[in-house]
């Protein structure tokens, strides 16, 4: 899976606002984004669910996410799918690198990889839009709005993350490798 | 009859899923399964007691996910499941095997994630010892998608138990662990670190994971075994499905054995009805035999080299034997140092890396281990570990990541009794020294004499001569005119009549004449051609790295001569940069790093360092960090000036130290990521732009300690602290900071930074400054220290 880069995104990422890059910042992002490709192994996975909500929190087989904002985000939606991504190891290793011997590239790197990130969550959620046949919400993330980071616990259980995507949990519910998203994707099915 | 006399000499049969059979039973997603061994161990009995009668001859237990992190009773379910295992056992009759079966921990250990490699080991030795004193049969660790930490489980299972301990690893369709390593890497770190026996499990259906059970019997010279999926995990209608069918899989295990497994049995989505098939079609089957296969390999968390064909290149630079800036380096635990030596020597072309951090005057265990770790970090290349000190090596050997090459082991018994224990424990290709009590031969007769002696020595301990490399020790030829010859001699005759791999420090060979590199070239090829398989050499040095290039090109080694060359073009790059295109300034500005060394050298033709630094560094970096905070300059390229300037200083303290004196540091900053956060890269930034300016800096890494940071504060007497957070949920960390700071010191104030961080924020949370980026840092620090 070859994962592109969204340039505004990178840009906006490295501080930008709106600013074009030159030359030089330009070359610099094509030759880092050619690296991560080589080291990156993109993988994602999601489950549908049924769930049942109340005006604050959502239930996935007897598990609960409490957010007022995720459950008028679902409103709609008549499944749920969890959803995870991950650009693996490797661009961790890559950016570590270059943050001892060559910081411009570090943090080209990091934004480079964060917008490949994205692209990777649209191809995962496309999927999951084809395999339902039907309509999806825009993703939700824990940590997002008013759903604690903490819920991320739940959420690696239900999904088994650690164990079919390899992302686990830092004690302070970072994900590992950190190029990693997870998110509640609302599925709307046609009627 | 016990396990290891039957394993790998007939063929034998594993179990299939315990969780699916679990959720079919009716277990809700979430449910922890261990409970189940004391909550109904009737349903666990049931389903061992189904995979037995399906005729399989090793269970394993229900304790995938039994560990202290997960539960606060581990030894009492462990127990229960292994109890619950043999009974099912016996009473199913024959001759069958509980397995303790003991899964991943679901965290990621160092340097990727935040668990320390010793709290992995000490909660895999829980689980192992309650284990074996329940009466489990063997240790099968199984899952495992990272070498570190199934290195941390089989380091824990064989110290703590005496049971035979099998692992069993998980690779993805590229044939890939999740952290990197190929199979054969990760085949020849296990059994280097004793494994009975490697195998394969979960993530990949039967037609894959046979690929991979294949390639796994082609290096591994313990037992091979394999336990598949039923197929790739489907979604329908919300369930999980596999949907390969038992006759289809037996089927396809009757292949994996054939390829030379000498274990099958199934992972998740298998059933009993998917083992009795595969028993039924592959009973009876021959096993092929397990071979020792003859391989010298080196690995590292992800990576393996092999010695032997190809000869390889050792970077000798991280030593800090003449290395004034090194020792200094060391001195102040400034690890960017060592793992900038190894970056630079692994892109310009070695193999492997040799790590010495001798001093007398630093703790050489710790030290070396924390290059150890460092360099692991960032550097995919196995490490050759390099001192004297057995307990330093003893460290640097258990915390590696891989197997490395031991540097070193002589032909005294003292040397010999003190390191081959160690690396018959850990693994590893030890370099063998050929010199004993009665100093190094004159002749190569002698110095083959010793290496028999060593061969044989190293077999007594159960260390095959495939793990030796022979050094034939190279003397200078200024003190005596036969001694590259007699080297050379010695090398040839070690590779032709004892088959053992060799390797040399190459650059001896010039020692108190001139021009040495002349010398060093051609004795590296001379000595290539007689039979070295790993040079030790300067990478940076282009003539001996041409002289590498030239003889793989020449040899056949280089078939299409793309490393010759990438060599010579490298060799272009360099000439091509036209000399006197930019002044420094420029070139800081600019953020043209190549060109700073060179430039730099040109301005101490007419100025002194301290003239540079404040005539020419500060004012370009002071030019481009306004451009910075007016938004005309970007992060790229604030960073990659600031890069440059760090280049030219660095070629300026040589300088400085040339002449003894003193580069004068503004002030002393201790910065560091706080607790539970693992961004480091905005911290990185601030770092590298307030050296830049001359703070001295002390950077104490990310997810540190509160307590830690005050310690490092009161023992540096630092009076100012910056601190990072990325995260919302660990600001708490960077307050309690604070809070220590003021409660232990006087008079220090706290600057704070990071994505979440605002002005408020840090008035709330008692911080002295806010930077909203890394140049207001350094503004603050200015004023600070003004």
């Amino acid at each position: 899976m070859l994962l592109e880069y969204d340039l505004n995104e990178v840009l906006r990422y490295l501080g930008y606002r709106g600013a074009s890059a030159d030359r030089q910042t330009l070359g610099l992002i094509g030759s880092v984004h050619k690296e991560l490709c080589e080291v990156c192994s993109p993988k994602y996975i999601f489950r549908e669910y049924e769930f049942q909500k109340t005006d604050s929190a959502l239930t996935i087989n007897g598990i609960s996410f409490k957010s007022k904002k995720l459950c008028s985000h679902l409103k709609n939606s008549d499944t749920v799918a969890l959803f995870a991504a991950t650009l693996g190891t490797g661009a961790d290793t890559l950016i570590k690198k270059y943050s001892v011997c060559d910081k411009g590239r570090a943090a080209v790197a990091q934004a480079t990889a964060a917008s490949m990130t994205e692209t990777l969550c649209d191809i995962g959620c496309m999927k999951i839009k084809e395999s339902c046949s039907c309509e999806i919400r825009p993703r939700f993330s824990p940590g997002f709005s008013d759903l604690e980071l903490s819920s991320q616990r739940d959420f690696f259980k239900l999904l088994d993350v650690s164990k079919r995507l390899g992302v686990t949990l830092t004690e302070s519910c970072l994900m590992v490798p950190t190029k990693s998203v997870t998110a509640f994707v609302g599925i709307i099915k046609e009627k | 009859m016990s396990f290891l006399s039957k394993f790998g000499k007939e063929l034998m049969f594993f179990d299939g899923a315990m969780g699916t059979m679990l959720q079919k039973s009716g277990m809700a997603a979430g449910e922890l399964p261990e409970t189940l061994n004391l909550s109904n161990p009737e349903l666990i009995k049931k389903i061992h007691a189904a995979y037995l009668n399906a005729g399989c001859d090793i269970i394993t237990t229900n304790t995938f996910g039994a560990n202290s992190l997960k539960f606060s009773n581990t030894a009492e379910i462990v127990k229960a499941a292994v109890s619950i295992a043999k009974k099912a056992a016996s009473e199913a009759g024959g001759e069958r095997f509980a397995a303790l079966d003991i899964g991943p921990l679901g965290k990621l250990l160092k340097p990727f994630g935040d668990l320390d490699f010793e709290e992995a080991y000490s909660l895999f030795a829980e689980t192992a010892k309650a284990g074996e004193s329940a009466g489990a049969d063997l240790i099968l660790i199984e899952t495992m998608g990272d070498l570190y930490e199934a290195k941390s489980a089989l380091l824990a299972a064989k110290e703590n138990t005496s049971l035979p301990v099998l692992v069993s690893l998980i690779f993805d369709e590229k044939g890939k662990l999740l952290t990197g390593a190929d199979v054969k890497t990760a085949v020849f770190t296990m059994e280097a670190l004793g494994a009975d026996g490697v195998g394969v499990n979960c993530g990949l259906g039967p037609d894959s994971m046979s690929l991979i059970a294949a390639e796994m019997v082609k290096y591994c010279s313990v037992p091979v075994f394999s336990q598949p999926n039923a197929g790739l995990p489907v979604c329908v209608n919300g369930e999980t499905v596999y949907n390969v069918f038992p006759e289809d899989f037996a089927q396809k295990e009757l292949e994996t054995v054939r390829v030379g497994a000498a274990a099958v049995g199934g992972c998740c989505g298998t059933t009993p009805e998917h083992i009795k098939a595969t028993v039924h079609l592959c009973k009876g089957e021959k096993l092929k035999p397990v071979i020792k296969k003859n391989y010298t390999a080196v690995t590292s968390y992800s990576k393996c080299v092999l010695l032997g064909e190809k000869p390889v290149v050792i970077g000798e630079r991280i030593n800090p034997t003449g290395k004034k800036l090194m020792k200094e380096a060391l001195r102040k635990g400034d690890m960017d140092y060592i793992l900038n030596e190894g970056i630079a020597q692994s892109e310009l072309g070695a193999h492997i890396l040799d790590v010495n951090v001798g001093l007398p005057e630093i703790d050489e265990s710790e030290t070396l281990k924390n290059a150890v770790l460092g360099l692991q970090s960032i550097s995919d290349l196995p490490l050759q570990l390099d001192t004297s000190d057995v307990s330093a090596m003893e460290t640097a050997m258990r915390f590696y990541n891989g197997k490395p090459l031991i540097n070193s082991v002589n032909g005294k018994e003292s040397s010999m009794s003190a390191v081959f224990p160690l690396v018959k424990k850990y693994g590893g290709v030890t370099v063998c020294l050929t010199l004993d009590e009665n100093g190094i031969p004159e002749t190569a007769a002698g110095r083959v004499e010793i290496a028999k002696k060593i061969i044989k020595t190293a077999e007594s301990y159960g260390i095959d001569k495939k793990d030796l490399v022979i050094d034939t020790l190279c003397m200078t030829v200024s003190t005596g005119a036969d001694n590259a010859k007699v080297t050379l001699e010695a090398m040839k005759r070690i590779r032709n009549e004892l088959s053992v791999n060799t390797v040399l420090g190459v650059s001896n060979v010039s020692f108190g004449l001139p021009a040495r590199e002349n010398l060093n070239t051609a004795f590296f090829t001379l000595a290539l051609e007689n039979g070295l398989s790993a040079g030790i050499i300067n990478p940076k040095s282009q003539a001996m790295m041409n002289a590498y290039y030239s003889y793989c090109a020449l040899k056949g080694f280089d078939t299409d001569f793309k490393e010759y060359i990438a060599g010579v073009s490298e060799i272009k790059k360099e000439a091509e940069i036209p000399a006197g295109s930019a002044d420094l300034k420029t070139a800081v500005i600019k953020g043209l790093k190549e060109q700073a060394g060179r430039l730099t050298q040109k301005e101490l033709e007419n100025k002194s360092p301290m003239e540079i630094i404040n005539e020419i560094l500060i004012p370009a970096l002071d030019e481009v960090g306004k451009g910075f905070e007016q938004n005309t300059v970007f992060l790229p390229g604030l960073l990659m000036s600031a890069e440059t300037a760090s280049a030219s200083f660095e070629a300026l303290k040589i300088e400085i130290a040339k002449n003894g004196s003193q580069d004068e540091k503004k002030g002393k900053i201790v910065i560091a990521t706080v607790k539970g956060d693992i961004h480091d890269i905005g911290k990185n930034i601030v770092k590298v732009l307030l050296e830049n300016y001359g703070f001295d800096v002390i950077d104490m890494g990310k997810d540190v300690e509160p307590q830690a940071i005050v310690d490092t504060v009161k023992k540096e007497n630092a009076r100012l602290v910056g601190l990072s957070a990325l995260m919302t949920t660990t600001v708490p960390a960077m307050e309690e900071t604070i809070r220590l700071l003021k409660e232990q010191t006087e008079g220090v104030s706290v600057m704070v930074g990071g994505a979440v961080l605002t002005q408020e924020y840090a008035d709330m949370i008692g911080a002295q400054f806010y930077g909203k980026d890394a140049m207001s840092s350094v503004r603050y620090a200015e004023k600070f220290f003004k």
